[in-house]
């Protein structure tokens, strides 16, 4: 049984003829040892074409055609052209070694030529690349290296250019520079108002907002001119008449000291900045909700777009997160505290960074184990939908949103939650209706839909601050209470091994 | 119910035959324990180094919730060497360090493996020795959920390596028969 050798090299494709296989037979020592000897090697492999690539680009489409395991048309034609022809119903007397397993399949599947990729075709292959520009006549020295070094170059770039995770970086550096920037803003914001206090200190118990205390320090300029006529103005800023006559009146019994207009002007130049800074948050906080909707829209709708973020940036980009098992996303953000316990045998944190979600604020005491553990599921899944999923849509991060609501409920009142199955089945169906339905009608509605989160998100945000309050309180009492005894934890592992 | 198309993503797919064998030996993976049942404990077994192959239902709604595990399964770092060498021409210099560092009988099982070399300053250099673990798809979740022994339906699972197994040679000819279905 004849059998020929498909090379790829940078220079092009080349197609070798193996002889004496039947004396070699299948051993590969031997063939190991012929292959370092190019006078033994040309007598067991002989070139029978060559077709070289006509650009640097061809190269590499062909060259990633290979690599992902299909056979181009040129690659088509060139076996056909140089192999013998396979004709139907009849065994061919020949088989075709590759280097990929992949392409030898689908080579197969189109041409009918039967390919083999085992360890003593390897072997060959790999004298056949050893020897490479000795077969080729036409190759002046050199040229191998250079074509090697170019195409290496180019598959480099292009497997790098269309990476994923790249776009999963923006994210994580806008949530880094989110933090930063109210760090700062709030340093600023303080040093405002310690600066302009010494001109006018009883500004401070009036106004209490840092953005409103700069935007007001930045209307009045000088408190001694002060008068009827700055009412409107500061009436527009603070959103209340009163407030603005009191800052008038308290304008005119101050005890500040007068600071010189240079002074004066380097303190109105700080609070501009101060305000454009925050300005300025306010715009990156809409880039990231808009980037976390096109990258993680699932995630997104079910814990938010900060949490989120902060999820992906903490595991280092959307596809580590989704690699993750749902037991690490539920303590990531604690890892301190995990190994402080892993070491002392004491107890494990129930929440990292999803403590921030509105779901383990609004759960009761006892039961913010439980819902952490089945929110970090929860996000597992649409962390996973949102990395592998080729559609972009919130429809299953809304029903897992709602899922973990009915757990809230169950915990609280005893309501049965539905089941997974059913959950993913609805959303399916809706996603079949939809794809059915007119595109107008779709794009109505979903931009329904964004406002209606919006609303409730600010009101989630609300409860969450009121209930953070509780919290903390509550988590006074967990102390004491898991101080008092390990006999109510085994009581509540049993538990929990039973459910 | 009605028979859906399959998710091309669901890729190798088991026939009926070798779905049956496989779940036969699903079936007693959990007799003797060697079984992690779910996606998330399959993870772990694959980031712990323990798992023989992963078992995935292609029937999954959404299937994107299991494509993590192929990606795990790959690219699982097998054996770590370092060898200094003096010349980089050949390759062949690669296969006598390591046949003088392991012996010939195991390198010549090291070529069933990918090996990738990791050029490094001092011109010596990291040879990382890759192994896949197989991973195949069968037809359906709830038969899957019966072999497991759970009234649930499951969607992965993963088998888990015991030297003393007595199901050692029937996992060595599971494994050999799911990477056929790659060629």
């Amino acid at each position: 049984m004849k059998i020929y050798l498909l090379s790829e090299s940078p220079s092009g494709y080349g197609l070798f003829e193996g002889h004496g296989s039947d004396e070699i037979g299948q051993n590969t020592e031997a063939v190991r040892s012929s292959v370092s000897d190019l006078s033994r090697f040309g007598r067991v492999v002989q070139l029978t074409a060559f077709h070289p690539f006509q650009s640097a680009l061809d190269a590499l489409n062909q060259i990633n055609a290979v690599s992902e395991g299909y056979m181009s048309d040129e690659l088509r034609s060139f076996l056909e052209l140089n192999l013998p022809k396979v004709k139907e119903g009849k065994k061919p007397k020949f088989s075709l070694g590759v280097s990929e397993p992949k392409i030898g399949s689908c080579i197969f599947e189109a041409t009918k030529i039967p390919c083999q990729s085992n360890e003593f075709v390897h072997e060959l292959l790999r004298g056949v690349r050893q020897h490479f520009d000795r077969f080729i006549k036409d190759l002046k020295p050199g040229d191998l290296e250079k074509a090697q070094l170019g195409l290496a170059h180019s598959y480099s770039r292009a497997k790098v250019k269309f990476n994923v995770n790249r776009v999963d970086n923006m994210v994580i550096q806008a949530i880094f520079m989110l933090d930063t920037l109210d760090k700062d803003i709030n340093s600023f914001a303080m040093r405002v108002r310690e600066w302009y206090s010494w001109h006018f200190p009883e500004l401070v118990k009036i106004v209490n907002d840092n953005y409103l205390y700069a935007k007001v320090s930045k209307i009045i300029v000088d408190k001694s001119k002060l008068s009827e006529e700055h009412i409107p103005m500061l009436t527009e800023a603070l959103g209340d008449e009163d407030k603005a006559r009191e800052v008038i009146e308290a304008g005119k019994a101050s005890m500040g000291q007068d600071l010189s207009p240079v002074d004066l002007i380097n303190v109105q130049t700080f609070a501009q900045r101060v305000m454009d800074l925050a300005d300025y948050r306010k715009k990156l906080y809409d880039y990231l909700v808009t980037k976390m909707s096109d990258i993680a829209p699932n995630l997104a709708a079910l814990i938010g777009e900060m949490v989120g973020a902060r999820l992906i940036s903490h595991a280092g980009s959307l596809t580590n997160l989704a690699k993750c098992p749902s037991s690490t996303l539920q303590i990531l953000g604690a890892e301190k505290a995990l190994f402080r316990a892993l070491k002392t045998r004491g107890n494990t944190p129930k929440y990292g960074l999803i403590f921030h979600s509105s779901f383990i604020g609004r759960a009761s005491a006892k039961n913010k184990g439980r819902i952490a553990r089945f929110l970090a599921n929860k996000c597992s899944i649409a962390s996973r939908i949102d990395c592998f999923s080729d559609n972009s849509t919130t429809a299953f991060g809304e029903k897992l949103r709602e899922q973990v609501e009915e757990r809230l409920d169950f915990y609280d009142k005893g309501v049965a939650p539905r089941k997974n199955v059913d959950v993913m089945k609805e959303v399916l169906e809706n996603l079949e209706k939809k794809d059915e339905g007119e595109k107008t009608v779709d794009a109505s509605e979903k931009k329904k839909k964004r406002k209606t989160e919006e609303k409730e998100e600010e009101k989630e945000e609300e409860k969450s601050k009121k209930k953070k309050k509780k919290s903390k309180a509550v988590e006074g009492e967990e102390l004491t209470a898991t101080d008092n005894g390990h006999s109510k934890k085994k009581k509540k592992t049993k538990s929990q091994d039973d459910e | 119910m009605t028979v859906e198309g399959v998710n091309p993503k669901a890729y190798p797919l088991a026939d009926s035959q070798l779905s049956i064998t496989i779940l036969d030996l699903v079936q007693q993976a959990t007799n003797y324990k060697q079984l992690k049942k779910g996606a998330n404990e399959a993870t772990k077994t694959l980031n712990r180094g323990i798992s023989e192959f992963i078992v995935m239902a292609a029937d999954t709604e959404p299937l994107e919730i299991l494509l993590h595990l192929p990606l795990l399964a790959e690219d699982k770092v097998f054996e770590f060497l370092l060898i200094v060498s003096l010349s980089y021409e050949s390759q062949l210099v690669v296969s006598l360090a390591l046949a003088s560092f392991t012996g010939f009988t195991w390198v010549s099982s090291s070529y069933d493996k990918k090996i990738r070399l990791y050029w490094l300053l001092d011109s010596s250099f990291e040879i990382v020795i890759v192994d896949n673990v197989p991973y195949v798809f069968v037809p359906s979740k709830q038969a899957l959920g019966r072999a497991c022994d759970v009234t649930r339906p499951v969607i992965a699972c993963s088998v888990t390596s015991n030297e003393a197994s007595q199901l050692k040679s029937q996992i060595q000819h599971l494994k050999d028969a799911i990477e056929k279905l790659l060629i």
